[in-house]
C-alpha cells in the first residue's frame, strides 16, 4: 500500500509522497546527527558489502542498469588514484528522485560515495550536480559542510544544466577539463578511456549501497524511487517488489504512461496497471519516472512537444543525432498538426530506425524508442491525425518540459 | 573484419563510401551506414582504405 505522507520539496509543483515504513521514504531532511542515530557508522570492514553487492546486483537507478559492483570492479582493476563520483545531475526533465534524496537522505549517499571511493581506491569524491537546481546544490553543499573530513575528501563540481551532461562520458570528459559532452566509448574500452579510473554512480545508487552495508544480504529488500508525474505535479514515491502500476494512480484516470523517462517507452493503461513496477516481470524503469498521461489528451501531440524538446537538447556533436533529431521531431510536428499528415507516420519510423544507435550516447536511441512506442500506443490518434482529425478534448500540455540550459 | 565510427569524429566528408562503396553507404545527411556483419577479402581491403582515407580519423577497426 502507498502511504500519503507528503511535503512540498519544490513547491508547488513537487511533492515527496512516500511510503511509510521504508528507510528512505520519510520526507525530512536528515541531518549528521539524526543521520548517525537512525542508521549507525557505515561498517568499515567493505568485504561483506562487496559480496552483498554482487550478490543483489543493486545498481542501475541512475537508468542505464549496470550493477555497481561491474562498475567497482572495472574501476579497482585500472589502479588507484582515480576519481568516484556521485550523479546528482537529473537531466531527466521530469525526475526529481535524486533532488528529493539529496533534499533528504544525503548522508546516505555520501556513505555510499565514501564506501565507492575507498573501495576503487581513489584519490578524490566528487558530487556532480547540475549547476541550476539551487535547492540540490544548497542541501549537498550542506550535507558535505557538515560531515567533516571522511576518508576520501569530497568535492562539489557544477556541470550545465543539459540533458546530455549527467552522461557518463560527459563527467569524465568535464572533470579532466574539456565540455562536459558525451564522448565515444570505442568496443571493449573502458567509459573513462585512458588516464585514471572515474567511477559514476547514481545519487540512489549510493544511497541503497550505504543501506545495504547495514543492513547486509539478509536486511536487503530490493526498492526504488519513482517519479510520478500526475496532473502537473510531480512525487516522489518509494515502490517495492509488491507494488504496481495502479497503486501510482491518483484521483486520475489515465490513458497511458510514459515509463523511464522522455527516452523510456509509452505504454497503454489498461495494460500497465496490473504489471509490477519492480522485478523480472516490470517493465524496464530506466530513470524512475513514470508520467501519467490523462484521458482526453492527445498522446500524437505530447509525442511532438518532447520530441521537439529532445531535438534541442541534442550535444550537436554526432551527424545522425544533430540533423536526424529535428528531422525527427518535424515529422512528429507535421503529424501532430494534422497537415500533409498521411505520410507521416512512415516517415518517422525511417527516422526512429536512422537515429537509433548512432551517437556516442543514448540520447538519440531514448528518442527514437520513445517514438516508436508512441505509434504503438497511440494508434487511435496516428489514425485520426492523417484523417485530419484529434481526439483530444483539451489541448492542454501535460508533460513537464523545461526551457533549455535553464533551472527548473 | 569490423569497423566502427566515432560519430563525434566523424563530420560527413564521405570518404569512406568513396573508398568502400559495396560495404558503406551514405545516410541522407552524409554520415556512414556501416555493415554489421564482417567483411573478408577484398571487402575487407576496401574497408582497411576508408579507414586509411578517413580525413578526420573517425574509423577504427573492430576486430
Amino acid at each position: 500500500m502507498i502511504a500519503t505522507t507528503e511535503v512540498g520539496l519544490r513547491a508547488p509543483e513537487l511533492a515527496f509522497e512516500a511510503l511509510a515504513p521504508r528507510p528512505l521514504s520519510t520526507p525530512v531532511r536528515m541531518g549528521i546527527q539524526e543521520h548517525r542515530a537512525l542508521f549507525g557508522p557505515m561498517p568499515l570492514d567493505l568485504r561483506p558489502l562487496v559480496q552483498a553487492l554482487a550478490a543483489t546486483g543493486l545498481g542501475g537507478y541512475g537508468g542505464a542498469g549496470v550493477a555497481a559492483i561491474r562498475k567497482w570492479e572495472s574501476a579497482a582493476r585500472d589502479g588507484a588514484g582515480g576519481i568516484a563520483v556521485a550523479n546528482a545531475a537529473e537531466g531527466e526533465p521530469a525526475s526529481a528522485k535524486d533532488a528529493a534524496i539529496w533534499q533528504t537522505r544525503p548522508h546516505l549517499v555520501l556513505d555510499g560515495l565514501e564506501a565507492a571511493a575507498v573501495a576503487i581506491g581513489a584519490a578524490e569524491s566528487v558530487v556532480w550536480v547540475h549547476g541550476g537546481d539551487r535547492e540540490t546544490v544548497h542541501a549537498i553543499e550542506r550535507a558535505v559542510g557538515e560531515r567533516g573530513p571522511g576518508l576520501v575528501p569530497v568535492r562539489v563540481v557544477h556541470g550545465p544544466d543539459r540533458y546530455v551532461s549527467g552522461e557518463h562520458s560527459a563527467i569524465v570528459r568535464a572533470l579532466r577539463g574539456g565540455a562536459a559532452v558525451p564522448r565515444f566509448r570505442p568496443t571493449g574500452a573502458r567509459s573513462w578511456v585512458g588516464g585514471a579510473p572515474v567511477l559514476v554512480n547514481n545519487s540512489e545508487t549510493l544511497a541503497r549501497v550505504a543501506l545495504l552495508a547495514r543492513t547486509g544480504l539478509a536486511g536487503h529488500r530490493e526498492a526504488a524511487l519513482v517519479t510520478v508525474v500526475d496532473a502537473g505535479v510531480r512525487r516522489v514515491r518509494e515502490v517495492d517488489a509488491g507494488d504496481r502500476y495502479g497503486d501510482l494512480r491518483g484521483a486520475s484516470s489515465p490513458a497511458a504512461a510514459l515509463v523511464g523517462g522522455y527516452g523510456g517507452r509509452w505504454h497503454d493503461w489498461r495494460e500497465l496497471a496490473e504489471r509490477p513496477l519492480l522485478g523480472a516481470q516490470a517493465p524496464e524503469l530506466g530513470a524512475g519516472v513514470v508520467a501519467l498521461l490523462p484521458e482526453g489528451v492527445c498522446g500524437v501531440c505530447e509525442t511532438a512537444r518532447i520530441a521537439d524538446w529532445m531535438a534541442a537538447e541534442s550535444a550537436r556533436s554526432c551527424g545522425p543525432c544533430r540533423f536526424g533529431l529535428p528531422e525527427l521531431a518535424d515529422a512528429l510536428d507535421v503529424l501532430a498538426a494534422r497537415g500533409r499528415a498521411g505520410r507521416a507516420p512512415a516517415r518517422i519510423g525511417t527516422l526512429a530506425d536512422l537515429v537509433d544507435g548512432r551517437g556516442a550516447c543514448a540520447h538519440p536511441d531514448g528518442v527514437a524508442r520513445m517514438v516508436r512506442s508512441a505509434l504503438r500506443v497511440f494508434g487511435d490518434d496516428v489514425t485520426a491525425h492523417r484523417a485530419g482529425r484529434c481526439l483530444a478534448r483539451t489541448q492542454a500540455s501535460v508533460l513537464p518540459l523545461p526551457r533549455h540550459g535553464r533551472a527548473r | 573484419m569490423r569497423v566502427e565510427v566515432d560519430p563525434t569524429r566523424c563530420d560527413g566528408v564521405g570518404m569512406c563510401a568513396y573508398l568502400a562503396p559495396d560495404a558503406i553507404a551514405l545516410d541522407r545527411w552524409g554520415f556512414p551506414l556501416l555493415p554489421r556483419a564482417p567483411r573478408s577479402g577484398a571487402g575487407g581491403a576496401a574497408l582497411e582504405r576508408a579507414i586509411a582515407g578517413c580525413p578526420r580519423s573517425a574509423l577504427r577497426r573492430v576486430d
